[in-house]
């Protein structure tokens, strides 16, 4: 079941860049699949709804490539679902380690448009072969970056597992986290501040007093 | 039915148009590989200069590709200029995508799709990819079929629809969703760590949530996401200490 995740990284990878538009890559979609497959499902989904709101606020328009939050979602998950045993401590560790790399990863995608242009540059009446291969150049880099990235930080973490002290860090924490974010990736939406207050508290009233 | 089924080769095409995306001519590569196989189906030559310009710059929102294919098509039966008109509304479809698709349709999914998981069932976050997906197929299948019918008139018919508006209403459930979201996560975290004061925490998650807002307001996005990384860093080390490594 485990070795599903590697062509699902390059289906990743396709999705993101350049095939299908099924929004099957995003971050909250990746953590919960991973969590699914491969154990911990709250913990991974967890972490996939906290880089799915930064990834929300990064649009892709333009030439702008936008972070690679599908690479954090799955690096994150994969090292969460393997962990012997799942603390809050490591799970925080570990999103810091996802955010980080996430500016290496985005610069593949930026390096797979680079050899495009290349393949485009010397045969651009070769549609299907320039079309073929980028897809083929996609779904390596899912492969390589998203599947070898995990595999190899989940090494890393599992390495370092008896020499780290890792602080104690609550779950409370990571939903303030939430909150603030949730904050942030509100500025983004079109509504007074009064009325996204109100709207937050009926929201809150709603979930508090029926559900 | 051969044209429907010739439809659905078309729009399962499209799924792969992106494949040669580069920062020289961006989609224009997948464009031209999408336009050229009907363009000899319909028996249509272009001049020499629009062949070669078939294959140039051209960037869209994937969703509304067969909308401007059909446009294309229709300007190029019509023995007008077909490339101008691709390369006029192209942009004009990539505002529209944005508005519908990233900016209220993905939104919203991600909230309700995060409120199925916590609320109904883990298989909820299907909603996402399933929802996102049937409107991606949808517009590709109407705007084809609208684009080579309507020609240049197709952005008028979907300006009738208001995307931006429907943009401003899912912004607003979003931010409800949000609230109810939040009382999800302190009523998880009161499961895992017994809270002793609980209004506390409360106040606590809505100052982070204005925090939030503020930040949004006053600081620009490469400051925020250093600041972000500083933050997750300084919180570590001010719980934890700074004596991470030792023997």
């Amino acid at each position: 079941m485990e070795l599903l995740l590697i062509p699902l990284a390059g289906l990743w990878s396709m999705d993101r860049s350049t095939a299908f538009n099924f929004m099957i890559s995003r971050p909250l979609v990746v953590a919960a699949v991973i969590g699914g497959i491969s154990g911990n499902f709250i913990w991974c989904f967890a972490g996939g709804i906290l880089f799915e709101i930064i990834g929300l606020m990064d649009m892709p328009v333009g030439t702008r490539i936008s972070r690679d939050s599908t690479f954090a979602a799955f690096v994150f998950a994969y090292v969460i679902a393997h962990l012997p045993v799942v603390t809050t401590e490591y799970c925080f560790f570990t999103l810091i380690i996802a955010y980080v790399l996430v500016f290496p990863a985005t610069y593949s995608i930026v390096f797979t448009r680079w050899i495009n242009k290349k393949l485009y540059q010397r045969s651009p009446h070769r549609e299907s072969f320039l079309i073929w291969t980028g897809q083929a150049i996609a779904f390596a880099r899912g492969v390589i970056v998203y599947a070898g990235g995990a595999v190899l930080i989940s090494w890393l973490i599992e390495y370092a597992a008896g020499r780290l002290i890792v602080p104690s860090v609550s779950f409370l924490w990571l939903v303030i986290f939430f909150c603030f974010l949730a904050g942030y990736f509100s500025g983004f939406l079109t509504a007074s501040m009064r009325l996204k207050i109100a709207l937050l508290l009926l929201g809150g009233a709603f979930a508090w007093l029926i559900l | 039915m051969a044209n429907l089924i010739s439809i659905f080769l078309l729009i399962v095409k499209s799924f792969f148009y992106q494949g040669n995306y580069n920062t020289e001519n961006m989609q224009g590569t997948g464009f031209a590989w999408l336009a050229r196989p009907i363009l000899k189906r319909r028996g249509i030559t272009l001049s020499e200069e629009h062949d070669k310009e078939l294959g140039a710059y051209f960037n869209t929102n994937p969703s509304f590709v067969t909308a401007l294919l059909g446009i294309f098509l229709k300007e190029c039966q019509n023995g007008n200029n077909g490339i101008m008109a691709k390369n006029a509304y192209s942009s004009a479809f990539a505002a529209l995508g944005d508005s519908f698709f990233w900016h209220a349709l993905r939104p919203l999914l991600c909230f309700v799709s995060i409120f199925l998981v916590l609320y109904v069932s883990p298989w909820g976050i299907a909603i996402y990819p399933i929802v996102y997906g049937g409107f991606h197929i949808l517009f590709l299948f109407f705007g084809g079929l609208v684009g080579s019918v309507l020609g240049l008139n197709t952005i008028t018919l979907f300006n009738r629809f208001r995307f931006k508006e429907w943009a401003n209403i899912v912004d607003k459930v979003s931010i409800f969703i949000i609230g109810a979201l939040i009382v999800k996560g302190l009523e998880y975290s009161s499961s895992y760590e017994a809270s002793d004061n609980m209004l506390l925490v409360t106040v606590l998650a809505f100052a982070a949530f204005i925090g939030g807002v503020f930040v949004y307001n006053k600081v620009s996005r490469p400051v925020f996401a250093m600041g972000l990384l500083i933050l997750l860093l300084a919180t570590l080390g001010a719980v934890g200490g700074y004596n991470i490594w030792i023997q």
